[in-house]
């Protein structure tokens, strides 16, 4: 088991550096000057230059680039040029928001995908199926741009029931996580049902009802625990799309996540944050990609054997 | 094998019960209303203040935050008139290089401690020795500030600067928090009507100063950052927002006045100048009478009432009509496409399979922006020439208008308060990158001009030079100015009080309350 895990981190090391240089790289070749945007339009030549050589912009890019990544490697991303604050804790501030919000829209996703996928599947083929899968359908489709808009107007500016957006009581939290968690639900339900259709025709499943357990014993506590294995797979994985993905409906609900501040430094040429976020963004999918992999190997032990 | 359904697997309440449940959410979750006037205004900011320190504070919107928490010697009046804020009177030029003041008795700061001519000459010193502070280079001119004795002050200029008095609008700080590392929000002491409450990442919170000379009616006021612009409208008509100023499109604000009648738009005009630039080094449009034939070939007065809702008035100069240096004698902008097809036949540029040249614009990526430069695009075109627009990203337009890789450009300037922004845009010092001067424009007679008037401390002879300056840049045509658009706020309709100013700032909220 340890062996796998040193493997599977291992591995991940080259992809880190590959994302550093990519976004080291490419962000200077981006036109627009930070100093322009920090000093505005009426500072002098003089002032310009004294602000970037106090912020290092007057040194190559390769200098810049190579001086990035020592740092990072301490686990130093750098010194907002708009904040002036260290990016490390302009990260921290928003990572909770963010994180609240990635497990609020897990949360709702899993409310709704797990008993929908479940009807559908014991239902297979009835109108119920049709529905429940027809919701599947447009909740893919559907993009959070739209959902998020539409979800205010309709609780928050007609009914008037929820806050338009800010981060403040339970009541914030329910339509962002209902834009996040709707696209979620609806991939997660499909999965639900056809890994729950292939359960249900396994062998155990009819020994169970032989033994004259109840009918909602067998689906839930039979089929379903054994039906849940590829679910646990996407859910990792869409954690990690939730945290890095989450930019459209933060600046929809003005939530003070890290996709809100990925745009703020992009907006304002604000390289280190940009370059933190990225860096963020990357290092925890990787993370949650490397966690699911090693839950997946302790549910499954051939997957561990066959790495 | 058993039949399994749905209902045979599980129970579920039946629809009644469920919109019962809902019935009951929907009444928990409606807030209650109260009948009793708010003290507490919500406003909707499109962007994070960028620094509570004032000598760093560069981007509008912490401008605004320093207008209210801090006092400083000058300020400006609604239209955008310089007026002494700290002071007694306006300031005196003992002689050209000399500049005295009388601080204002009985001011105190947050803590309630007297403001000192020590505290402001120790805020202004540190802006003239400390070069990375952000708002230093508005004083590199100064050669030293002294206090004198009873709250006298005095500024020594390193040569003549007529514009110098509005330079004196940064918040005063107190001298011990000078001398601090840095300025701490949570601790910081400012002058203002208001002091700051909490500085969260999407809200700062402002309570009332109580040691004001004007105590405020409004006890707290809540400043929420909120970046997108449908989310704005959202907040406005959910009455979670009490004010949003030029933060709503011209469209949905036509939407907001038909359909909500607790909301109110007031409208005044702003130190907005929109133009169109020429890239003077470009051989086509450096020539005089293509930039003659495009300026009487535009349609302002369309523009402004089909794209702009109607909310600008046509521009002649830099300067809108409320500036005190504002030339009456400059003719008035006239649209007539005849005459400019004539003049440009008689230069020589005759049509050719319906366009006699093409050109192209750049303008910034902005939505209306974009449909200006349209609308320009094809007023151009009855006159037979051809425009390319080209919308950009601001951070590529702006490195090409700096590096004069552009023919034409559309642009605003804004927030200037003294006629020496001629200097800045039109002098040979300052092409870029010292400088605005981006249409690469040279002409010594004005350069002359421009430095007597940034010598002149005298109003009458320093607008008699403004008069001329005016003159030289219409006949010259470096920029076509547009017009000048109007500032609006989408309000809550009882809040009372509230007045626009011309460059956005909040300033009336110290005397606004909610009926």
């Amino acid at each position: 088991m340890l062996s796998f895990i040193v493997k599977r981190i291992g591995s991940l090391i080259p992809v880190c550096l590959g994302v550093l240089l990519i976004v080291v790289g490419m962000i200077h070749f981006v036109p627009g000057d930070p100093v322009d945007i920090i000093l505005g339009d009426y500072a002098t030549l003089e002032d310009k230059n004294a602000l970037r050589h106090e912020l290092g912009l007057d040194q190559s890019v390769i200098k810049q680039t190579v001086a990035y990544i020592g740092h990072a490697a301490k686990g130093d991303l750098g010194h907002s040029l708009i904040y002036q604050k260290s990016v490390n804790v302009l990260i921290m501030e928003r990572l909770p928001a963010t994180m609240r919000l990635a497990i609020a829209s897990l949360i709702v996703a899993l409310l709704i995908s797990v008993p929908l996928g479940i009807i559908a599947s014991i239902s297979a083929g009835s109108k119920l199926d049709f529905a429940a899968m027809s919701f599947a359908v447009s909740g893919v489709a559907i993009p959070t741009f739209w959902l998020g808009p539409l979800l205010i107007l309709l609780f928050s500016v007609e009914l008037g029931w929820l806050p338009v957006s800010e981060m403040g009581s339970w009541k914030s939290y329910i339509l962002p996580a209902l834009t996040m968690g709707t696209p979620l639900a609806a991939a997660l339900s499909r999965i639900t049902r056809n890994s729950m259709l292939d359960t249900l025709k396994e062998d155990f499943v009819r020994t169970a009802r032989a033994k004259g357990c109840s009918e909602s014993r067998v689906i839930l506590s039979h089929t379903f625990r054994n039906a849940s294995l590829p679910l646990v797979t996407v859910i990792g994985l869409q954690f990690g799309v939730l945290m890095t993905g989450a930019i459209i409906t933060e600046k929809v609900f003005d939530w003070p996540g890290l996709g809100s501040l990925l745009v703020e430094g992009i907006n304002t040429r604000d390289y280190p944050v940009v370059q933190g976020c990225v860096l963020f963004f990357s290092g925890s999918y990787l993370l949650v990609n490397l966690l699911t992999d090693i839950a997946y190997s302790l549910v499954d032990p051939r997957i561990r054997l066959s790495t | 094998m058993r039949h399994i359904t749905f209902q045979h697997a599980f129970r579920l309440p039946s629809p009644w019960s469920l919109l019962a449940t809902l019935i009951c959410a929907s009444t928990f979750v409606t807030p209650r209303l109260s009948s009793a006037p708010k003290t507490t205004l919500s406003i909707a900011f499109e962007d994070n203040i960028r620094s509570f320190d004032p000598r760093q504070s560069v981007d509008a919107n912490s401008q605004y935050i320093e207008d209210l928490v801090h006092c400083s010697l000058m300020g400006f009046d609604p239209d955008g008139k310089a007026i002494p804020i700290a002071l007694e009177a306006d300031p005196t030029w003992v002689s050209p290089k000399i500049l005295e003041m009388q601080l204002r008795k009985n001011l105190k700061f947050s803590d309630g401690t007297a403001v000192r001519a020590e505290d402001v000459a120790a805020t202004y010193n540190s802006l003239v020795k400390n070069k990375e502070l952000r708002r230093s280079s508005a004083f590199e001119g100064v050669e030293k500030i002294e206090s004198l004795s009873d709250g006298r002050l005095r500024f020594t200029l390193k040569r003549p600067d007529a514009s110098f008095p509005t330079n004196l609008v940064v918040g005063i700080l107190k001298e011990d928090e000078i001398k601090a590392a840095g300025i701490d929000p949570s601790t910081l002491k400012g002058c203002g009507s208001y002091k700051l409450k909490s500085t969260g990442i999407n809200e700062i919170i402002l309570e009332s100063n109580s040691f004001s000379s004007i105590l405020p009616k409004l006890s707290l006021i809540a400043i929420k950052i909120v970046r997108n612009e449908k989310t704005r409208y959202a907040k406005l008509r959910a009455g979670e927002i009490d004010i949003v100023q030029n933060g709503i499109s011209r469209d949905t604000l036509r939407t907001l006045e038909r359909r909500n009648p607790n909301l109110k738009v007031l409208k005044r005009p702003s130190l907005k100048t929109t133009y169109v630039g020429f890239n003077m080094k470009d051989s086509l449009v450096s020539n005089p009478a293509i930039r003659e034939a495009i300026s009487l070939a535009i349609n302002r007065q369309e523009i402004i009432n089909i794209i702009l809702n109607g909310m600008a008035v046509p521009a002649r100069t830099i300067l809108p009509p409320t500036s005190a240096y504002f030339s009456e004698k400059l003719p008035k902008e006239t649209y007539d496409p005849q005459n400019a097809e004539r003049i440009l036949d008689k230069a020589g540029f005759v049509k050719k399979d319906k366009f006699r040249f093409e050109v192209s614009l750049k303008t910034t990526t902005d939505v209306t922006r974009i449909s200006v430069a349209k609308a320009i695009a094809s007023q151009l075109k009855r006159i037979g020439i051809k425009v390319i627009v080209e919308p950009m990203e601001w951070g590529r337009f702006k490195l090409d208008i700096d590096q004069g890789r552009v023919q034409l450009w559309t642009l605003t300037w804004v927030g200037f308060k003294d006629p020496d922004i001629y200097r800045y845009a039109f002098a040979t010092e300052n092409f870029p990158p010292n400088g605005a001067n981006r249409g690469w424009y040279s002409n010594p007679t004005l350069d002359t001009l421009l430095e007597s008037g940034r010598e002149k401390n005298d109003f009458s002879d320093r607008k008699k030079i403004y008069d001329q300056i005016q003159d030289i840049v219409e006949h010259d045509k470096p920029y076509i100015f547009l017009w000048h658009e109007e500032n609006f706020a989408v309000v809550n309709k009882d809040l009372a009080g509230f007045d626009l100013y011309a460059d956005g700032r909040y300033s009336a909220l110290q005397h606004s309350y909610f009926q």
